[in-house]
């Protein structure tokens, strides 16, 4: 396959030239940093949506909202760490319909997020206490969020599994 | 509901749950893939056939 221009341009850009030189250690270190980081997003968003579902009912909702900013945090880790490795090896990105379909569920937890932030979905989830039962859109949203979170992190697993037949 | 049975009810749901979604994807990439070595894409702008 030649190679798009696009595709050109990265491989022309000093970072990909920096990431390349310093591959031995640069990615397993980005790696590491992008399982700690998908670790404390889960850890934390997941652990709000399944509040939101009905585990840990004696917890208050607001509570485990303080932990929001850590999974914000993780996820940013992330978005830097992917754009390394995007950026290092793109082919291997571009070309994989498993990166595609990350891509796509993080597309539609993004959107999630803001139906969550941008109805009254959160306000309405502000106020209950311990053991108060969330109302079923906020049920909704939660449940979409933690099924693409876990489908990203599926899809994140099978990346090395759908590699394009080609490097150039 | 017991304590202990509650949550292991919990943890079998949610088994379950991260199960149905390794199904789901994996049956996507596998539909994707057999879309290119049997004919057209359905989605050809979001997942063409890299050749």
């Amino acid at each position: 396959m030649e190679m798009a221009a696009w595709e050109t341009f990265i491989r022309s850009t000093a970072l990909h030239v920096f990431i390349r030189t310093y591959e031995p250690w640069l990615w397993p270190m980005c790696e590491t940093l992008h399982y700690l980081g998908l670790s404390i997003l889960l850890g934390t968003v997941g652990f709000f949506d399944l509040r939101v579902l009905g585990m840990a009912r004696g917890i208050p909702i607001e509570s485990i909202h303080r932990l929001i900013p850590w999974g914000i945090g993780g996820y940013l880790v992330n978005i830097l760490t992917g754009i390394v490795f995007f950026v290092g090896h793109p082919d291997q990105y571009f070309y994989n319909n498993a990166f595609r379909l990350k891509a796509l569920f993080m597309v539609v937890a993004g959107l999630n997020v803001l139906a969550f932030y941008g109805t009254s979905a959160f306000r309405e989830l502000r106020t209950l206490g311990p053991n108060a039962e969330p109302p079923v859109r906020a049920k909704i949203i939660a449940g979409t969020s933690l099924s693409m979170w876990v489908a990203v992190l599926i899809c994140g697993r099978l990346l090395t599994f759908y590699r394009p037949p080609f490097f150039h | 509901m017991n304590g202990r049975l509650g949550t292991a009810v919990e943890l079998i749901a949610f088994a379950a749950f991260i199960a149905a979604i390794f199904i789901v994807v994996m049956a996507s990439l596998t539909f994707l893939s057999s879309q290119c070595s049997h004919g057209t894409p359905v989605l050809p702008a979001i997942f063409p056939c890299f050749q």
